[in-house]
């Protein structure tokens, strides 16, 4: 995160409200209430996601009147997940407003390649959360929150190979990646689906149990189209699925 | 301590129906182990987490291990995540799987198991391999004759099954078919709150002190198509409220459509009836506490078979019963001599008919069905599972070719010195001699188009042998010996059997290959004599039959031409 001039002021409800770059992130005269007018504009979201991901930390008014919220319609059954690009707005924040809550996670200072890394994130946003964004976060940091919703994946192999937990899959690829025969073929630059077609299929024998895996894994992901011809009840239903992952991408 | 895995990436009524083989393995542990410890064998099984609620009914099984199929689809189609997120999630899945087994079953064999099997039994660690699994030149391998059935005809849609999953499963596993009593697991709770209403229904329709039966319908199938239409199913509710001996309960699963069926339903009859909307668990505690269960093609016909209560199943697809329908020993299933899925003809009065027969209350044979609709019993005894016809209309062709197929493949793999399955055809299948002769000669004249196929694939062979130029011949004379397996017919299943091998050919060498091929077309004759035989066997069945049957015809008739004589010369007497 590039430099940025810090300040906190009081509000004249004698609550502290962060100042970044000369932007106040919270109202100057009573942020609680300037939250609870916020989270009732997202009531609709709120009373249907059991699941919220919030664009913004600034002091955490709005989070708290979100936790209050969410208690009111899921009871404890409930869970928030801040995204914060900066730190210092996170450091802050722990000093005069923690937010103590079993419920929220905030992720503060990461980039957008490190959230995506997160498997916790990745997880959290695979179950369709609830998007809000607080607005005074969202204009201070406009490209960041553009660029985290907008995010492409890297897609061939050799881009994301390193980011492999599992030592199998490095050695799998690195191995293949630098056997004689297909040093020609720069088949790191396959996506996979590629990769299984034009490269593991063909081959004239199998030699590592990742490949059966990788074979596995191709007729795993046609169980979308064999649904849809069989079953309509649960093709409805996956093809919300897909439209709600579509929603969330964009 | 024995460890099994079974692999069974299938719906929920594929995972029911591994309740049985389950339930044989514990059996068979426990009698072979002498111990009489029925912990000396730990079952796991693999499936797909959507269908664990299903899994968890099934007694018997000490782990349950899942994929999120669904979770995985997400991490691969969302353009958020790289695809490092959805393999390794997948690795997640099966890798802690990958341990030292007794056996392993691929229960399944769908293409995914198919894969999995090999990665998970690769490490040469697994004392034994049951199903099908790619192996390393990318073929699918069988370990035995019975799951290579399995496979392809899987693969080739036959459209008259004729061995069923069940059996099928046991033999690949050469297990007994032990029988099923309560083998689901309930919740305790479930059970006392379930247990107390039905008696409360007992009790408040009770005829004349006379203890009432419940009968359950389950308003909808698995698919729309195999739903029952709303004119039969009210028509049914409406000849069991006229029984005061009965009384029915709509069951149904916690569905919004399902839901409005019922109260549609119920409006119909002054919402006098009751509903009962259960999930797998609770649905365990509820059939123990019916008498019989009515129900569309679904999957809660293996629960209840599972629990060993009787059903009544309607079946609009007659060809897939024989391979997944019901099989509690004396069920009943109405099905339609051709499959017709959008006209629903079969009526409430050949529900009830078919009630009446499971009662007791009529004789099969003084049943009148709706025209083309047929009643069939489950025959599940002596490690068979076959479904014969017990009333209605019937195509003895299609019955003919069903039981000589099952007949085929057992005899075909039955030991030498063995003879113990015999050719026993049963009674309704003989009351029609032109078409059974029918369906001899139509097998007949398929033996002789194969055979000469057979031969000339032979001869272009050793042409080929001596001449390479000949290659080509011998392709198109073995290509069109391969098409005599997209019949549907009793000799489809030896050229499945040899196609699949064909298929499979892993020799590198153009001479190995030859030499295989050479071998697997003896193969084949040699099955396609077996297969003749049984069609010769059943002429000579028929033929002595039918004369049996001349001759005593002829005995009356002399007797009554005798007896004419005796009364006329009684009569000249006086």
């Amino acid at each position: 995160m590039a430099e940025t001039f810090f300040d906190i002021k009081s509000s004249k409800s004698n609550e502290k409200v962060p100042v970044v770059n000369g932007v106040h992130l919270h109202s100057i005269y009573n942020p609680t209430r300037e939250a609870e007018g916020f989270i009732s504009k997202n009531i609709e979201t709120i009373k249907i996601k059991k699941e919220i991901l919030v664009l913004g930390l600034g002091f955490g008014y709005h989070i708290k009147e979100l936790e209050n919220r969410l208690k009111e319609f899921h009871k404890n059954n409930f869970s928030i997940v801040v995204i914060e690009p900066n730190r210092k707005i996170f450091q802050e924040c722990t000093k005069h407003n923690p937010i103590e809550s079993k419920h929220t996670t905030i992720l503060a200072g990461f980039t957008i390649e490190e959230l995506y890394q997160n498997k916790g994130l990745i997880e959290y946003l695979i179950n369709k959360p609830g998007i809000i964004a607080h607005p005074a976060s969202l204009n201070l940091y406009d490209q960041f929150f553009k660029n985290f919703l907008s995010y492409s994946a890297p897609t061939k192999i050799n881009e994301y190979v390193d980011r492999f937990t599992h030592k199998e899959f490095i050695a799998y690829f690195s191995k293949e990646f630098s056997k004689k025969e297909y040093q020609d073929k720069t088949l790191g630059a396959l996506t996979i689906d590629r990769y299984i077609d034009n490269h593991v299929e063909k081959k004239s024998k199998l030699t590592d149990p990742i490949e059966w895996l990788l074979l596995g894994l191709k007729e795993l992901l046609k169980f979308k189209d064999q649904i849809s011809s069989t079953d309509n009840k649960t093709s409805e239903r996956q093809k919300r699925n897909i439209k709600n992952e579509k929603s969330i991408n964009h | 301590m024995k460890k099994v895995l079974i692999i069974n990436l299938k719906k929920a009524d594929e995972i029911l129906l591994c309740g049985h083989l389950i339930n044989s393995l514990k059996k068979d542990a426990f009698i072979n182990d002498g111990n009489k410890d029925s912990q000396n064998i730990e079952i796991e099984m693999l499936i797909y987490k959507e269908y664990s609620n299903v899994a968890k009914v099934i007694d018997g099984l000490y782990k349950l291990h899942s994929i999120d199929r669904q979770e995985i689809l997400a991490l691969k189609q969302n353009s958020l995540f790289s695809d490092s997120f959805a393999l390794e999630a997948f690795y997640n899945a099966v890798s802690p799987l990958k341990k030292d087994w007794d056996t392993v079953i691929n229960f399944s064999q769908d293409a995914v198991a198919n894969f999995l099997a090999t990665f998970l039994t690769n490490n040469k660690t697994t004392s034994s391999f049951i199903g099908t699994r790619v192996n390393e030149y990318n073929v699918i391998e069988s370990s035995s004759y019975w799951t290579a059935i399995k496979h392809e005809t899987l693969k080739s849609n036959r459209p008259h099954s004729f061995l069923h999953s069940v059996e099928l499963s046991h033999l690949a596993c050469v297990l007994p078919i032990h029988a099923a009593e309560n083998l689901l697991i309930s919740n305790p709770k479930h059970d006392i709150t379930a247990q107390e209403n039905f008696e409360k229904i007992r009790e408040d329709h009770q005829n004349f002190g006379n203890e009432i039966r419940i009968v359950g319908i389950k308003l909808k199938g698995s698919r729309k198509i195999f739903d029952l239409s709303f004119e039969t199913l009210k028509e049914t509710i409406d000849f069991i409220f006229d029984d005061v001996e009965l009384f029915p309960i709509l069951i149904i699963s916690p569905d919004d459509a399902e839901r409005k069926l019922a109260i549609d339903l119920n409006k119909e009859f002054d919402n006098k009836l009751i509903t009962v909307e259960a999930d797998y668990l609770a649905l365990s505690s509820v059939l123990k506490n019916i008498d019989i269960l009515i129900t569309p093609d679904s999957p809660i016909k293996h629960l209840a078979d599972l629990s060993s209560l009787p059903v009544i199943e309607i079946s609009k697809d007659n060809n897939q019963f024989f391979s997944s329908g019901t099989i509690g020993h004396g069920n009943l299933i109405l099905s339609k001599c051709q499959n017709n899925y959008q006209e629903d003809i079969i009526s409430g009065k050949d529900i009830l008919l078919a009630l009446d027969v499971m009662l007791g209350k009529r004789n099969a044979t003084s049943i009148q069905l709706t025209p083309t609709i047929s009643l069939y019993q489950v025959n599940n005894s002596n490690n068979k599972i076959f479904y014969e016809y017990l009333a209605g209309d019937k195509n003895i062709f299609n019955e003919i070719s069903r039981y000589m197929t099952y007949y085929f493949v057992h005899k075909i793999n039955e030991p030498q010195e063995t003879k113990t399955t015999l050719l026993d055809i049963p009674h309704y299948m003989c009351t029609n001699k032109h078409q059974i002769s029918s369906w001899i000669d139509h097998e007949k004249s398929l033996v002789t188009d194969i055979t000469k196929s057979l031969l000339a694939t032979l001869r272009s062979l050793k042409k080929s042998q001596q001449d390479k130029a000949h290659a080509r011949d011998f392709i198109v004379a073995l290509d069109q010996l391969l098409s005599f397996a997209e019949t549907e017919d009793l000799m489809q299943i030896p050229l499945l059997i040899f196609k699949s091998k064909i298929e499979n050919l892993t020799n590198t060498t153009r001479e190995d290959n030859i030499k295989t091929v050479e071998k697997l077309l003896y193969g084949l004759k040699n099955d396609i004599q077996h297969a003749i035989s049984c069609v010769y066997e059943l002429e000579n069945f028929v033929r002595k039959l039918f004369n049996d049957q001349l001759i005593n015809k002829n005995k009356n008739l002399e007797s009554i031409h005798l007896m004419d004589i005796n009364r006329r010369e009684a009569i000249n007497e006086l």
